[in-house]
């Protein structure tokens, strides 16, 4: 009983009096929890990002439109300006009209397609709108719009710093087949996608997408109607459900209300595509927890193999402790406890290198911060703990099996 | 000497096998991480240039979404299009799909039918089994001429230049020539039609909101009779199909929308998303950090292995001090040290490159993107090779300068 209070004070000794040893194994540690800290917190940060940018899009919201293969729909769209009320009364939020078109931007040299999205100043009050410059759109304005951030980078290049006038008051052209001529812009709004920010090419559907699934891009033109809605061809309408109420049942009223009179329109709550995202980033994310299992697997070796010749040099320390009446247990538990306390010393450092790694990642490989969650930084170090146990386990084993008298006789 | 001093390494290492391994696939994992990922792009992108046509990699595909009649493309809109990307692209036709019933022996078949303009072979480049392809000529004087292909469900006789068959309008037309279409192995987007993880792709394409346009597997059909457009001068275009490098698919394809875009034709434009990705600014990065990465394991590597041997020479000071007795120079010693620490790296990295070279393999076999190959990278190897053996030899120096330092009086004089 003794000896197993003295256990922590001896480890500890025997970890100060070999720095080298120590600092070997410290670094491999160390090394090994930033890694896995490191490609916990990416991956973590992936699934965080899809779910605050899904949100951003607005989880309650409900999209009615015509069927992107119905050309009759397209031209002709069965949605009428009265159905805005009805739509309205079964979602119990607020419902604005839509109109869509793809088009270009210009300002100066350069140019974009975008889509022209001609809506009502209500739509902020559907959608999780954020403006990061000026205002959107009020009743009134003429000549002009308010522009996604892609579109405005693009157009004016990477946000300056805050304060700094980028692009209201700027004007751009509008080339379309509906839409036309200088406009003055009055606000940007933000990219709700922050995850597709230095990915955006591999959107390899982007130029395969119809244009009234585009409303989902951000990345387009919004724009007043010219004339009353009865008069323009509405091709959609996107409506708020309230937070009393159920969203996919909505989703269903709204549906049969519009085909009992025969507008035979999509209508799908987002929150059904956003549940498809995040499954799909669940599933990715699993799998890829493989990567920090395999940077532990490969850790361990390598620090099995330090162990394994750093114990060899104790040889005498070990053999002159089992002459003064330490057991083999005794022996293993020392060498195990030295290991646990230079991981667990390891771990710590490992936290602020983890995070300056994501700090270096952000800022200049992904779209997104890293996220340390506690369960998954708890699992790191208790996967750690038990990777420098196995580490350890064996080295002990050999060490406590020497035999004094011929270690101290000089033939081990 | 060298060679001598190579053996005792060798059999310094074999005398503790366990710990030569753990040390070696640390070594091996660091080389795998640096091969993998150029072994994949070398391939991918060979493949991408060389076998274009199989994987689709230099096709872009252009139609629309549903528009009324007047906004739908023009004929010559094709040629504008051809003049404004020049020498940007291989090739540019236009042509549209049809699937008229065919009179054969009292029934009626269903046959693809194209229309196409005059440079729809040299955009499709099938093999000719016999006859000719379509001339400016039978454009020109608006022959009624048809080229078939060898998959064509007509009989046997009509498959013969010279043959002549009526089409639904009524219209006799010549077969002048016998295509053999090789079927399409890859979608519009480049995914292989036959991967097991096909279905995965085709849930991706539609969760991205991807539009299937109608008409897609008929243009694609190896079963098609192609005749020129002048057989129905008042067809539009439906479909226009461009050819161009891998490298320049991106590019082109941005041009392209923004064209059409701008006439508010509502264009559907699909490119190979192999030939996107490869060549992208986001893959630029990717390498870079896999570089940053590997970089990373090399100089982790170098410390353990250097520490390890730091722990080695003073476990092996008795061998070091015999050695010393029996005539080795210092020299000898440091040079022992340093081959056995470059020895382990070597052994690491080479082990690591068919490590490294499986790994690309089976990436390669999960991608449902038809062209994602690998390769073995011979200048990758050479390079990564060389820094995990010049990096073991840096990281043997200690050890080799402290093997130096042991005194045999000292280590020898309890024996």
């Amino acid at each position: 009983m003794g000896y197993w209070f003295l256990l922590p004070r001896v480890a500890l000794r025997a970890i100060v009096r070999r720095p080298l040893q120590s600092a070997v194994v410290a670094f491999g540690w160390t090394a090994a929890f930033t890694a896995t800290i490191t490609i916990m917190g990416i991956l973590a940060g992936v699934r965080y990002q899809v779910e605050a940018d899904m949100q951003a899009i607005g989880a309650r919201v409900i999209n009615i439109h015509v069927s992107p293969f119905n050309l009759v729909q397209l031209i002709n769209s069965p949605l009428r300006a009265s159905d805005r009320e009805v739509i309205a009364g079964i979602s119990g939020g607020p419902t604005v009209p839509i109109h869509v078109s793809l088009g270009v931007v210009r300002s100066g040299t350069k140019q974009t397609t975008a889509l022209f999205l001609v809506t009502e100043p209500e739509l902020t009050n559907v959608l999780p709108i954020r403006l990061i410059e000026g205002r959107f759109l009020k009743a009134g304005d003429r000549q002009a719009c308010v522009l996604d951030e892609a579109v405005a980078v693009r157009l004016f290049g990477e946000r300056p710093r805050e304060g700094t006038p980028w692009a209201v008051g700027k004007t751009v052209t509008l080339s379309g087949l509906e839409v036309r001529g200088p406009y003055r812009v009055v606000g940007i709004v933000k990219d709700p996608f922050r995850i597709r920010e230095r990915m955006r090419e591999m959107d390899f559907a982007a130029t395969a997408r119809p244009r009234i699934l585009r409303i989902m891009e951000y990345e387009g033109v919004y724009l007043l109607p010219n004339q009353p809605w009865h008069r323009t061809a509405i091709h959609g309408y996107l409506t708020r459900v309230a937070a009393d109420r159920d969203v996919f049942q909505c989703e269903r009223q709204v549906r049969e209300a519009l085909a009992a009179r025969g507008a035979y329109v999509w209508v799908w709550a987002r929150a059904r595509w956003i549940e498809r995202v995040m499954t799909a980033v669940e599933l990715s994310t699993e799998v890829a927890n493989i990567a920090w299992l395999v940077v532990l697997v490969i850790a361990t070796a390598m620090i099995l193999s330090i162990a394994l010749v750093a114990v060899r040099t104790r040889y005498v320390e070990i053999a002159v402790r089992r002459v003064e009446g330490a057991r083999r247990v005794h022996i293993v538990g020392q060498l195990l406890l030295e290991n646990v306390i230079t991981a667990l010393g390891a771990f710590l450092v490992a936290l602020p290198v983890a995070a300056l790694a994501g700090w270096v990642l952000e800022l200049r490989y992904l779209s997104w911060p890293l996220v340390f969650e506690p369960d998954d930084v708890l699992t790191a170090l208790l996967a750690g703990l038990v990777a420098s146990l196995v580490a350890t386990g064996l080295p002990a084993h050999r060490a406590a099996s020497v035999d004094p008298v011929h270690v101290l006789s000089g033939r081990e | 000497m060298l060679l001598r001093l190579v053996r005792v390494s060798l059999r310094n290492l074999l005398r503790r096998p366990l710990r030569t391994l753990l040390v070696v696939q640390g070594v091996l994992w660091g080389t795998a991480l640096g091969v993998s990922l150029p072994a994949v792009l070398e391939g991918s992108r060979t493949a991408a240039e060389q076998n274009a046509a199989r994987y689709g990699t230099d096709r872009i595909l252009v139609t629309q979404e549903p528009v009324p009649e007047e906004r739908r493309f023009r004929w010559e809109q094709v040629r504008q299009l051809r003049r404004a990307l020049g020498n940007q692209v291989t090739a540019i036709t236009g042509y549209l799909a049809r699937m008229p019933r065919i009179a054969v022996d009292g029934k009626s078949v269903r046959v693809p039918l194209l229309l196409v303009d005059e440079h729809f072979f040299a955009a499709r480049r099938p093999e000719l089994v016999r006859g000719r392809l379509l001339e400016p000529d039978d454009f020109r004087l608006k022959r009624p001429v048809v080229v078939v292909s060898t998959d064509t469900p007509l009989p046997p006789a009509w498959l013969q230049p010279g043959a002549r068959f009526e089409l639904p309008t009524g219209e006799s037309v010549t077969v002048v020539g016998v295509v053999r279409s090789a079927p399409t192995e890859v979608d519009e987007f480049g995914y292989a039609r036959s991967h097991f993880l096909r279905e995965l792709a085709e849930q991706m394409e539609e969760t991205l909101g991807a539009l299937r346009a109608p008409g897609l597997e008929l243009i694609f059909s190896p079963q098609t009779i192609v005749a020129p457009r002048t057989l129905s001068p008042r067809a539009r275009p439906r479909w226009i199909e461009i050819r161009c490098p891998p490298q320049n698919v991106q590019s082109v394809k941005q041009k392209v929308f923004l064209w059409f875009s701008e006439l508010g034709q509502q264009p559907i434009v699909y490119a190979n998303v192999l030939a996107t990705v490869l060549y992208s600014e986001a893959m630029t990065r990717i390498v870079e950090l896999n570089r940053v990465v590997f970089g990373l394991a090399v100089v982790v590597g170098a410390i353990v292995v250097s520490s390890l041997m730091l722990l080695n020479v003073w476990e092996r000071r008795r061998e070091i001090a015999i050695r010393r007795v029996e005539g080795a120079r210092s020299w000898h010693i440091a040079v022992q040290f340093m081959v056995e620490t470059a020895t382990v790296c070597l052994l690491g990295a080479l082990a690591g490159v068919p490590v490294g070279l499986a790994l690309a393999a089976l990436r390669c076999y999960l991608s449902p993107a038809a062209g994602v190959t690998w390769t073995v990278p011979y200048s990758e190897i050479a390079i990564t090779l060389a820094v995990v053996v010049f990096t073991g030899l840096l990281a043997g120096l200690i050890p080799a300068l402290q093997a130096v330092r042991v005194d045999p009086v000292e280590v020898l004089r309890f024996e």
